[in-house]
């Protein structure tokens, strides 16, 4: 070879690693040090999409349950209850969103999901009694929705209901009632409430299990690593419902966890107390619900329940012959139009409550 | 002006427009294109040829199945500069080189927010071997080859101190293997008509991400291009060529990842003009025509590139 070619040779490759370089630049680049969490901040990691990559609902459109035609019986969907309001967000629109920015009457409320975790959460989304709408961040923490709100920025993390980073660092969202089921039992408990339907705003297909259908499976891991060595880990996706101590920080504040599995195929109940608050806990493997109350009424009269077999919407009665749904709303009875308090509970997958509650 | 000045005007050129184009990749469809762009250029004995490709790649169509969606929230683009070099080490034994420069870069539509990353991607050395040379007698030719892509480029990238997904990171952090074979024909005197069909098959291994419990494997990758090529003017000849791609999911510690993977078929026009014996010039673009992608995902809705090549010896075979 030439001297003269070796030499270019030499020029062309020291060019081509000259103008090689690592930076990044969107708002802030890798030096900065943005580790201001309220959460282990090594944990937080990107999910693969920038903010807002996944879109939001911000202008849901709802029909009643009976006008419903696009879930199918085996699917899941979550209510939300606030005062007589009932409305139902089917996870297969859920998948391709995780937050709808929605109205309860007066009331501005976000409903999130994270199809990871398998937790479905509402929110009242109202910052110093303004509304405020919600955002997907992009980020993960233990595999679980880190929401935004557009109005300070602050990222929030779902399961701790709180935000976590930013200007309302610490500040605990205030949650509504949640009540989750197969599209089968929802159109026995609730043909009237309000359904989300598939007018988005977003062209998708929301007929597809977007995270796979084996996704769904029990011993199907998550998509991210968990933070314990996962040996330890039997099934990762079995359904559970925790119930969470009301009006404690929820680093502190205990909780219990109840399996889908471990309820019969008809409705029982298990009775459980939680700090000094007495609940009972009914639920359907069959029918594929759970759902808690606290046993004391607003009055200070204790009920005590019996599951109600064969009769939805009723699925529970109690000593003075009141029969409630499974909103805990009386349908029948001296009580008819009284509210149970539910406990401070949602969803999930086995391994986030072990992932948040459990393993750490 | 002489010819390595040239290529030194234009490399100079091309290096300092890079920083300052919007540069990126996507789940299965946006990294460096490490396969799809080698040249297929093997050199004879003592012989060296160098090419300089730029790629653009926009990435915003976004399909479920087969199914083309309105996307309305994410665009994606990537650009590439990729240095190969391939030399002969005997009339049937070349070695070959490639190291890449590449951008990426992530516009969320709804925010307008923009996330650029940009490195030095991956390499890949590859060793081609011709079985049968294109005689009169026999007009064909046979070579094939083997050979690694090798995790030069970072995989650290991080944005608020948070690591960045590996799809926007310009390295891949993995060893992966790839077989390479060609096939050509001619039929001359009859035409000048050069008949061809090269395929590639790489074999991705694992690269840890956050810790030892997280091993992340992008899917293997399968691509067949198939075309002709022929003079259309004295120096200046097309190529027509089609191409078929596919990638198996990702995965994550042994489980497949939804959303990754699929299968692409594209219509690749290119443009090739000889300035000097030594010096030639290629502009091409890729049109997808069919891709039938798993789950839901974003993906190329053209690519265009320009290369420039240059011969130090007498002759390429082919």
């Amino acid at each position: 070879m030439k001297k003269s070619n070796a030499l270019l040779l030499s020029s062309l490759f020291l060019l081509f690693t000259a103008c090689s370089g690592v930076t990044s630049n969107s708002g802030n680049d890798d030096s900065s040090n943005n580790s201001n969490w309220l959460i282990p901040n090594e944990q937080v990691i990107n999910g693969g999409v920038p903010k807002d990559g996944i879109p939001s609902i911000d202008d849901p459109k709802f029909k009643p349950t009976h006008e419903i035609e696009y879930v199918n019986n085996e699917r899941l969907i979550t209510g939300v209850r606030h005062g007589d309001i009932i409305k139902g967000y089917p996870h297969q629109v859920m998948d391709h969103h995780e937050i709808t920015n929605d109205q309860f009457g007066n009331l501005p409320v976000c409903f999130t999901y994270c199809p990871l975790t398998g937790t479905g959460i509402a929110f009242e989304r109202l910052i110093d009694g303004e509304p405020v709408e919600f955002g997907v961040s992009g980020l993960l923490f233990r595999n679980n929705l880190i929401p935004y709100d557009r109005k300070t920025g602050t990222n929030y993390s779902q399961m701790q209901m709180r935000g976590v980073n930013g200007p309302r660092k610490g500040e605990q969202l205030k949650t509504l009632q949640v009540f989750q089921t197969k599209w089968s039992t929802w159109k026995q408990l609730f043909p009237d409430a309000q359904v989300l339907t598939t007018e988005t705003g977003y062209n998708r297909d929301y007929s597809i299990f977007l995270y796979g259908e084996n996704y769904l499976e029990e011993d199907t891991p998550p998509l991210f690593p968990l933070t314990v060595d996962d040996k330890i880990v039997q099934t990762y996706k079995k359904r559970e419902y925790i119930v969470i101590e009301k009006d404690i920080d929820i680093d502190l504040a205990s909780t219990i966890i109840y399996t889908l599995q471990d309820f019969d195929s008809g409705i029982s109940l298990k009775r459980g107390e939680i700090g000094d608050t007495e609940y009972i806990v009914a639920g359907s493997s069959d029918l594929d619900f759970v759902i808690g109350f606290e046993k004391q009424l607003p009055d200070g009269t204790t009920l005590n329940f019996e599951p109600v077999q064969n009769s939805l919407p009723v699925i529970l009665k109690d000593q003075e012959g009141n029969r409630w749904n499974a909103m805990g709303r009386a349908v029948e009875g001296p009580r008819q139009g009284e509210q149970l308090t539910p406990t401070r509970s949602y969803y999930g997958y086995e391994f986030a409550f072990g992932e948040f509650f459990v393993w750490n | 002006m002489k010819n390595s000045s040239k290529i030194w005007a234009v490399s100079l050129l091309l290096c300092l427009v890079l920083p300052n184009i919007n540069l990126a990749q996507t789940c299965s469809c946006a990294g460096a294109p490490l396969i799809s762009s080698q040249s297929i250029s093997t050199a004879s004995k003592g012989n060296l040829f160098v090419g300089l490709t730029y790629e653009f790649k926009e990435i915003d169509n976004l399909y479920t199945g087969s199914q083309q969606l309105e996307n309305n929230t994410v665009e994606r683009n990537t650009q590439s500069s990729l240095l190969e070099i391939n030399y002969g080490i005997t009339n049937r034994l070349t070695i070959s080189g490639t190291l890449t420069y590449v951008q990426k870069q992530r516009l969320s539509i709804a925010n307008n927010e923009e996330l650029i990353t940009r490195g030095i991607g991956d390499g890949v050395i590859l060793l081609k071997y011709v079985l049968h040379q294109n005689t009169m007698n026999e007009q064909y030719q046979l070579a094939i080859g083997g050979g690694a892509k090798t995790p030069l480029g970072k995989t650290s990238l991080k944005e608020d101190n948070i690591a960045l997904n590996l799809d926007m990171q310009p390295g891949t952090g993995a060893w992966d293997g790839i077989a390479w074979s060609y096939f050509s024909k001619t039929f001359a005197p009859a035409s000048t008509i050069n008949f061809f069909i090269y395929n590639t098959f790489r074999l991705t291994g694992s690269a840890e991400r956050f810790d030892q419990n997280d091993k992340y494997k992008f899917g293997n990758e399968w691509v067949v291009n198939t075309g002709i090529t022929d003079k259309l003017f004295s120096d200046l000849s097309y190529v027509a060529m089609l191409s078929y791609r596919s990638t198996s999911s990702d995965q994550r510690n042994g489980n497949p990842l939804p959303n990754t993977g699929g299968k692409w078929i594209s219509l690749e026009p290119a443009l090739q003009y000889q300035f000097t014996k030594g010096l030639s010039a290629k502009i091409s673009g890729k049109i997808p025509v069919y891709q039938y992608l798993n789950g839901l995902q974003p993906t190329t809705s053209y690519t265009t590139s320009i290369s420039i090549f240059y011969n130090f010896g007498e002759k390429v075979i082919f």
